[in-house]
């Protein structure tokens, strides 16, 4: 069916994850110097932060199958932290960064307490009630908050003399922004990919999916729900903390209950249920009201006070888009788009250990292993002195794709967890 | 001999009457406990606060406690109907109500129909509208895709939003009352005003309460509709058109949820944001009463009311921006004792 097919753990496999990866990387490095103005940079910055709290928001929602609409109160909560101590104590942006991660997640885990005894949608209305008293919060307590004004760090950002930007141009200051927020942006990423991939997510994936047999598995129910809202909320805060350093001013309408619903929608546009969805749904987040904004500009009858409504109609038609053309969000598309193109047959490591064959496919006799196969010469073995004790069962050599299937088929549609009334 | 065996059949049905009381007692004893509870914390809290601030200040609180207790009422009733016909919250309801109080508003003021003729037509084409919406958006997915739907009520949020501001911006229009609101238009109790216009809100829901039951209770659809909430696959099994029931559920809402604006629309001023808090409040109000209750979504609704007004009046440190977060630490902690409400049937999970 594809058009190029590659079989696993092959060189040709390895040269292509790290094409692959070296041109995620080359984009995202890219990016300054593409987005070409000051402005526009700024927009970057803001995706790469929006992101890492849509990564937090889709542990709860698309691994655990919670609905939270509570999400923009961990955000904020982090931004203040970050803006007060950097605007008030004279701390560095980034030294914040572990104590927003502390303070959130305690109260991530506070949080997620209830969801020990209430769960689907009487949960989503607690964590409603959280993304709704955030802001109240915010102006009650002015003295710390600063109240409607909000708190403003006078001392934004700089890049250090060692690096090559330059403090005092127009660009240098962003584009450095930009790149820091990007690495920890990255790293988080990174951590919570290895989190997903491992025992905590498996045991995640099974809480979602049948949560009475993840229990009678070994899985804590308690401690897993508990801790996952706290490293969701983590996550959040620390979205906080690279919004203050792109924008070093925290007021309570930038986290608002509003923001908490639009994540909810990125989040479905992105894909719930893959650490990637959290990319295009902050992409989509930033520059779906922006466009049609400026493309609202050009319209006569949208002119006026109306226009900035334009972007909600735009939202809410493409997320019915999305619910009906593409319920797995832009990634799944993007990944069965380029199925097309590309297919990596599965050959997994395991495998070849079973067939006794060398990691590099080097059979017995030093043959080169098929760069190309189709995937039926992978169920056969692949030289004739192969079989025997290193030949396998067909029903063996079947379950090699499990892998895959069981990934892309239980990942795309997260069941509300115990929500049905009738 | 016949005596005998009659005897033992009159004693084993006595021991059987027996049983089912002391069965049936207990389960009013555990509805006892919960309510003793509350009432126990109500009348501590009023002996409270006749102490701290007379019985006149304490009426008139209560009084407009139920007031805001009953637009939430009927908010929440309007949920709990799309919930138990569909099975999820629908986020859309705040400003699909919104969109309905405006079209009463264009009806009533621009094109110059009366008051209630304006609101019952505006009723009538929102519970249209939503029969549309359901037909074309919901329908399509397999009822059981609760998230689908979720996904689907959230764009229709964000859409209904969008275009009353766009069509109507957002300056704030004062909508006329159906209820007299003149100066003298009272009642006084214990030297506590009730404004006509609340007791007519208060009719209005209470009505509107006893209307949707009736029509639940005693037609045929109503028990098509009470078949498709309890059960889906069986009432599909019976023969029901679920498609139907589920359109019914959606349109009696959506009519609800109008009559709810134009409510409450007189108080507040219309302009698109206007029911985005009531809806919290009215989250709050069907979770408390347990998501599948009709009645468990007004007394959660009233509940709400007065703990918003009694917290905001009576704690100083509480005040009244805090009113909202102490209705919603109030849900809270009752969800913590009764994970489905104070009403809501509990489910029973097979494994």
């Amino acid at each position: 069916m594809a058009l190029v097919k590659i079989t696993q753990n092959t060189p040709a496999h390895w040269a292509y994850r790290a094409i692959r990866w070296a041109v995620v990387a080359a984009a995202l490095l890219y990016v300054p110097w593409f987005a070409h103005q000051p402005a526009r940079i700024d927009q970057f910055t803001q995706v790469a932060a929006f992101a890492v709290a849509l990564l937090g928001l889709n542990l709860v929602m698309g691994f655990a199958g919670q609905i939270s609409l509570g999400h923009s109160a961990f955000v904020g909560l982090g931004g203040y932290i970050t803006v007060i101590l950097v605007a008030k104590h004279d701390w560095g942006y980034l030294q914040t960064i572990p104590v927003v991660i502390v303070i959130c997640f305690i109260a991530g885990c506070i949080v997620g307490l209830p969801a020990l005894r209430i769960s689907g949608l009487y949960m989503a209305v607690v964590t409603l009630a959280v993304g709704a008293v955030f802001p109240i919060i915010v102006l009650k307590y002015d003295g710390l908050t600063g109240g409607a004004n909000g708190v403003l760090a006078k001392n934004k950002m700089l890049p250090p003399s060692w690096t090559p930007f330059d403090a005092h141009s127009r660009f240098g200051p962003v584009a450095y922004r930009y790149l820091v927020v990007l690495l920890v942006a990255v790293v988080m990423f990174v951590l919570t990919h290895n989190l997903v991939r491992g025992r905590i997510g498996r045991a995640i994936i099974a809480l979602r999916d049948n949560s009475t047999g993840a229990a009678v598995s070994g899985v804590n129910l308690g401690v897993v729900r508990t801790v996952l809202f706290g490293i969701s909320a983590a996550l959040g805060g620390v979205a906080g903390t690279l919004l203050i350093i792109q924008l070093p001013q925290a007021t309570d309408g930038r986290f608002g209950l509003e923001l908490a619903i639009f994540l909810v929608v990125a989040l479905f546009a992105g894909g719930t249920g893959r650490t990637s969805g959290a990319v295009p749904g902050a992409l989509i987040y930033v520059f779906l009201p922006y466009y049609a904004i400026e493309w609202a500009k050009h319209i006569s009858f949208l002119k006026g006070p109306g226009a900035s409504s334009v972007s909600g109609v735009i939202y809410g038609v493409l997320l019915l888009i999305f619910v009906f053309v593409l319920p797995g969000g832009v990634v799944d598309g993007l990944r069965r788009a380029w199925g097309f193109v590309f297919q990596v047959i599965p050959r997994p490591m395991w495998l070849m250990r079973y067939r006794g064959e060398a990691p590099l496919g080097t059979t017995a006799h030093g043959g080169s292993p098929p760069m190309e196969v189709d995937a039926h010469a992978v169920d056969a073995p692949h030289t004739p002195d192969a079989t025997g004790p290193g030949s396998v069962p067909e029903h063996v050599a079947k379950a090699d794709t499990t892998d895959r299937s069981l990934s892309s088929t239980t990942n795309q549609h997260p069941v509300f967890e115990g929500e049905t009334p009738r | 001999m016949s005596g005998g065996s009659t005897k033992t059949q009159v004693k084993a049905a006595n021991g059987g009457l027996e049983r089912g009381m002391v069965a049936l007692r207990n389960v009013g004893a555990r509805r006892m406990q919960t309510f003793g509870g509350l009432l126990a914390v109500l009348v501590v809290f009023s002996v409270w606060a006749v102490i701290d601030g007379g019985s006149k200040l304490l009426l008139q609180r209560t009084f407009d406690g139920l007031n805001n207790g009953f637009i939430y009422s009927a908010m929440a009733l309007s949920l709990v109907l799309i919930y138990r016909s569909t099975g999820i919250i629908n986020f859309a309801q705040g400003n699909m109500a919104m969109f309905g109080t405006f079209i009463a508003y264009v009806l009533i003021v621009e094109q110059g129909l009366s008051v209630v003729a304006g609101v019952i037509v505006a009723m009538v084409i929102s519970a249209i509208g939503a029969a549309v919406i359901e037909r074309l958006f919901v329908w399509p997915f397999d009822p059981k895709n609760h998230l689908a739907i979720t996904i689907v009520t959230l764009s229709w949020y964000l859409i209904i939003a969008a275009l009353a501001g766009i069509i109507w911006a957002f300056d704030p229009r004062a909508f006329p009352s159906p209820f007299p609101t003149g100066a003298n238009d009272y009642v006084s109790i214990g030297g506590a005003r009730i404004r006509y216009a609340s007791l007519g809100i208060w009719a209005t829901v209470l009505l509107t309460l006893v209307l949707v039951t009736q029509l639940l209770r005693r037609t045929k659809i109503g028990l098509a509709f009470r078949a498709v909430s309890s059960n889906l696959d069986s009432g599909r099994l019976v023969g029901i058109r679920i498609g139907r029931v589920v359109q019914l559920g959606w349109a009696l809402s959506a009519a609800v949820g109008t009559l709810a604006g134009c409510l409450i629309a007189p108080s507040l001023l219309l302009d698109p944001n206007f029911m985005s808090k009531v809806l919290i409040y009215s989250f709050a109000a069907a979770t408390l009463g347990g998501l599948d209750s009709l009645g468990g979504a007004v007394i959660g609704g009233l509940i709400i009311g007065l703990v918003q007004t009694m917290s905001g009046g009576y704690f100083k440190i509480i005040g009244s921006e805090f009113s909202l977060a102490s209705a919603l630490a109030v849900i809270i902690v009752i969800l913590l004792v009764k994970p489905s409400g104070l009403f809501g049937s509990r489910r029973v999970e097979r494994v």
